[in-house]
């Protein structure tokens, strides 16, 4: 994996190459837009952290050089610029992600991981929580090596929660994605549904929490009793 | 920084009212002018009823004429004794006759007539004005020239009248003219004092949507409706605030470069911190690492409260539009956007309604996100661990409430008024806050024309076993037509 970190704050980058190599990347590092541009017409790289006010040629236009070649690398916007026209624009300008300095290296890491397993295996990933994986192509779930049984409904909803763990889902979209199935259910059969299947994952050290007014979220269990 | 609104009543004594003076003027000129026209028009008419009583005793002077003769050298006068008492007679005034031979002496009548100051040609009248017996009288003169008679010369006729009638008759006709004259002149003062309050209108108006503006707003004042003769000063109040306006953008503008410009090293400090964390280091070093992350956290906080207030500040070039906003929907979605944080600080992080519509409130997306999540940010530092946060929205009457309650350590009461203040921080409070985020909250509820106002919160059981409240923001919107 080869990255590239176009960055003219020396110590930022200094920081930001580090972490990526503890991380296991080889990475390359531009000062200015003019060399990124130079790097990227010589080098494929998988992923490039861009920062957008750069000297000699602004990050954007280094972007948009590099996607009108038909380079498609990841992109990562790096930036201290946080108006949300700037943000439209970078993403229009087909950046794949939009960060706002001071980033968490951690959530950096993560993010790389991220775009970098997106280029390589496409949307078709397994989603993950706690010992529970859930593969949203053929609809299964399972622990370990066991399969869980679950039914359509009890799919259905963990599909979501799954894709949005640690966030919080509404009880409007967990409707949503029962209703497909059986349109005659109210806010009562929201609350079966889940309390079975909070049963049923208990097992793989994941937990559905109940937010107040708000809806469900669902997180590792192992993860939350820590803290 | 509120600039005061009272009107400063010590300077009233020398500030004119632009309307008592126009009015005052007017009315002077209105006085003079018909004054004039009074003195002029009276003279005319008192000259003309003048004329016509003389011409009345030139007549008694022509009727005395035809009875004189003269009869060798002899005038003689036959004037029959009721015809002297009509002569004499008259309702109002004393007449008096005088007929003198051309010598000048006395042939009959009253002595004390004197003469006509100037002779007068033989068949002529002249009119005048004298004084008999020290009251004014009117006099018809008139030379009566003597024919047929060896005497030669002409005889002096002369009447007196005292003027009475005439003065009755001006008294008259000053009253029949003065009363038109004075109504005339209170009506036109009635109407000048409407014509000039309808064209200060504008004026008043246009006081009214200055008075009415906000302390912040410097956009210019609109010239399109006003009078032709204020729009060189309100252009001229219009550069200035366009000056004042540039150097408060400047401000700002400055504030949020530098805040962008500090976000880069901020940025490689927090990294360089984090790599170092990373590192197999002594107690000792980690503590203070950890202190250097904490401070560059703070930190980024602080530059980013800072752009935010930058931002939001009203009369900046980034004005934020308003729309319908659902209330309802957007703080569901802000509070839950918060609940991974309140979990990770054990904090029960929850949401109440007690109406299942969808509120309205007219305002700006962003700001009221921001806003709410400074608040719930607020209630989550200050509340420990195992705590409660709970944001509630209700509708009351056409006001919609948004309640952001928790129960940590709370506000005290003499404390509450202050927290809005920039940079103000509850002493020795534990929560890392860096004194922006209430003033950015009083800033956007300003904005939207709302109220703020803290209470006691939920409460929570001290291990003393005594309840202690934390606190409880409250925000009053109007709410918005749906």
């Amino acid at each position: 994996m080869r990255l590239l970190v176009v960055e003219d704050d020396k110590i930022l980058a200094e920081g930001l190459i580090e972490a990526l190599t503890q991380a296991g990347y080889a990475v390359d590092h531009a000062a200015n837009g003019e060399t990124a541009n130079a790097f990227l017409q010589q080098t494929a790289y998988d992923l490039v952290v861009l920062d957008l006010g750069l000297p000699k040629i602004d990050g954007l236009e280094v972007l948009k050089r590099l996607r009108s070649r038909g380079d498609h690398a990841a992109v990562m916007i790096l930036t201290a610029q946080d108006a949300i026209e700037s943000r439209v624009k970078g993403l229009d300008l087909g950046a794949d992600d939009y960060l706002i300095k001071p980033v968490n290296l951690t959530e950096l890491e993560a993010r790389v991981r991220a775009l970098i397993r997106r280029g390589k295996m496409g949307t078709n990933t397994s989603l993950v929580c706690g010992d529970l994986v859930f593969n949203a192509a053929d609809k299964r779930a399972t622990c370990g090596e066991q399969d869980m049984l679950l039914s359509t409904r009890e799919l259905a909803l963990l599909e979501i929660l799954m894709h949005k763990q640690n966030k919080v889902v509404s009880k409007e979209q967990v409707l949503e994605s029962l209703c497909n199935w059986d349109d005659e259910l109210g806010d009562n059969a929201v609350e079966v549904y889940i309390h079975r299947l909070r049963k049923k994952i208990a097992p793989a050290n994941v937990q559905i929490r109940t937010i107040r007014g708000l809806g469900y979220l669902l997180e590792n269990a192992k993860k939350s009793s820590q803290q | 920084m509120k600039m005061q609104k009272n009107h400063p009543s010590n300077n009233d004594a020398r500030n004119y009212s632009l309307s008592g003076q126009l009015l005052l003027w007017l009315m002077i000129c209105l006085f003079i002018i018909l004054s004039i026209s009074s003195i002029v028009s009276y003279s005319r008419a008192y000259h003309f009823a003048n004329l016509a009583y003389d011409r009345a005793l030139l007549r008694v002077v022509l009727a005395l004429a035809e009875q004189v003769d003269v009869v060798n050298n002899q005038v003689v006068i036959d004037l029959p004794e009721i015809a002297k008492s009509m002569l004499e007679y008259d309702k109002d005034d004393y007449i008096n006759y005088r007929i003198s031979a051309p010598d000048g002496s006395l042939v009959v009548g009253e002595a004390g007539i004197r003469a006509p100051r100037r002779p007068l040609k033989s068949g002529a009248h002249l009119y005048y004005d004298d004084v008999m017996d020290s009251e004014k009288v009117r006099v018809v003169a008139y030379a009566l020239p003597i024919i047929n008679s060896d005497l030669k010369g002409d005889l002096l006729i002369q009447v007196t009248e005292t003027r009475t009638k005439r003065e009755k008759m001006a008294l008259e006709i000053i009253e029949e003219m003065l009363i038109p004259q004075i109504l005339i002149m209170l009506v036109t003062a009635f109407v000048i004092f409407l014509s000039i309050k309808r064209s200060l209108l504008p004026l008043n108006q246009l006081r009214n949507s200055v008075a009415s503006r906000s302390h912040e707003d410097l956009s210019p004042i609109a010239t399109n409706s006003a009078p032709q003769e204020i729009i060189p000063l309100l252009d001229e109040i219009n550069g200035l605030m366009l000056k004042v306006k540039e150097g408060v953008d400047f401000q700002k503008a400055f504030v949020a470069d530098a805040s962008h410009q500090l976000r880069t090293p901020i940025a490689a400090l927090q990294n360089q911190v984090e790599l170092a964390l990373r590192e197999q280091v002594s107690d000792h070093v980690r503590h203070t690492l950890e202190n250097i992350a904490a401070s560059s956290h703070h930190l980024a906080r602080l530059v980013q409260q800072l752009l935010t207030l930058a931002r939001i500040e009203p009369s900046t070039k980034s004005n934020y539009a308003f729309e319908q906003v659902d209330l309802t929907r957007l703080v569901q979605e802000v509070t839950a956007d918060w609940v991974p944080r309140a979990l990770h600080n054990g904090i029960d992080l929850g949401f109440e309604t007690d109406d299942s519509r969808a509120l309205m409130v007219s305002g700006n997306a962003f700001m009221l996100k921001e806003m709410l999540s400074n608040l719930i940010d607020n209630a989550i530092r200050y509340t420990p661990h195992g705590g409660e946060v709970t944001v509630a929205l209700s509708h009351q009457d056409d006001a919609v409430l948004l309640q952001v309650m928790d129960n940590g350590i709370g506000i005290a009461p003499e404390q509450r008024a202050l927290v809005f203040n920039r940079f103000y921080r509850v002493e020795d409070s534990a929560g890392e806050g860096c004194g922006l985020g209430l003033a950015i909250v009083k800033e956007i509820v300003s904005a939207h024309h709302a109220d703020i106002s803290i209470q006691d919160g939920l409460p929570r059981h001290a291990p003393a076993g005594e309840v202690l409240y934390g606190a409880n923001f409250t925000i009053t919107f109007k709410a918005a037509d749906a």
